[in-house]
């Protein structure tokens, strides 16, 4: 399934990014959506309900707060890129810096990073597909390689891009 | 006089002379004292008694929410974490075809 998806991660100011009002819009028209805020106090309780993973910890420690906002559509179309590029703008590109833009077909991922000089540090990651969008922001120290180390973590299903991408590599 | 106070003496040490009580009269007695027991001491312990319960009821359900807003706050956590990492493999997948095809 074509997915759009918009990953993001902001720092230094810890602000989220502001949601224009057209993803109100999107989450009536998804057949699935995430919201996720967690700001540093939830993410100190999750962080001790979790027993045995320690690089999980470890990062739910090192973050000052997670973001997430995804949103799955039946059918491509249903979002307007103008909708990411409208959250991108948000980035002060004086102090971020993009680490990662690839693109496949109907795929997008960007990748922007702040140094944690003065703040708290973070990233801000866009992938898009055409019938997945879906957006992080993480505020703090953030290991990418780590992140993307992170398989089988517990109650938690693989989801369908990740199967097709598995797929695409056999 | 003196013969009518005498007789009045008397009679009222007669009356009261002491006497042993009849055979069983304790146990009588004691038997009464259990079939009716006193039951006005406990609205006494009422307010001890429903502090109690307050207090525990108030402790398990306190423990009960933080219980349930802790798994949450954990599940929302792995649900962002492997989205996360889904899409950062995502991102490095396509970055692997690339260099597949250019090759």
């Amino acid at each position: 399934m074509k997915r759009l998806i918009v990953f993001a991660a902001i720092a230094a100011s810890a602000q989220p990014l502001k949601f224009p009002a057209s993803f109100e819009a999107l989450e009536k028209k998804a057949t699935e959506s995430v919201d996720i805020s967690l700001d540093k106090s939830m993410l100190g309780t999750a962080s001790s309900f979790i027993a045995n993973e320690v690089d999980v910890k470890k990062m739910l420690n090192n973050a000052e707060a997670v973001y997430v906002r995804s949103f799955q559509f039946a059918k491509p179309g249903e979002y307007q890129m103008s909708d990411v590029i409208a959250l991108r703008n948000q980035l002060d590109m004086t102090k971020w810096k993009r680490v990662m833009s690839v693109k496949e077909d109907d795929e997008m991922v960007e990748i922007y990073m702040m140094p944690s000089g003065a703040g708290p540090g973070g990233f801000v990651m866009f992938a898009a597909e055409p019938e997945e969008l879906t957006i992080v922001q993480i505020v703090g120290s953030v290991n990418l390689n780590d992140l993307s180390k992170l398989q089988g973590l517990p109650g938690v299903k693989k989801t369908k891009p990740l199967k097709k991408l598995e797929k695409r590599e056999e | 006089m003196d013969a009518k106070y005498e007789e009045l003496g008397n009679n009222l040490r007669l009356a009261l002379k002491r006497e042993d009580a009849p055979d069983g009269f304790a146990t009588r007695v004691l038997e009464r004292v259990e079939v009716r027991p006193r039951w006005d001491w406990w609205p006494r312990l009422v307010p001890a008694i429903a502090l109690a319960l307050i207090v525990a009821t108030s402790s398990a359900g306190f423990r009960a929410v933080k219980q349930r807003r802790g798994e949450e706050a954990r599940e929302q956590a792995i649900v962002a974490l492997t989205l996360t990492s889904e899409k950062l493999q995502m991102a490095r997948a396509i970055i692997f075809r690339h260099r597949e095809e250019s090759k």
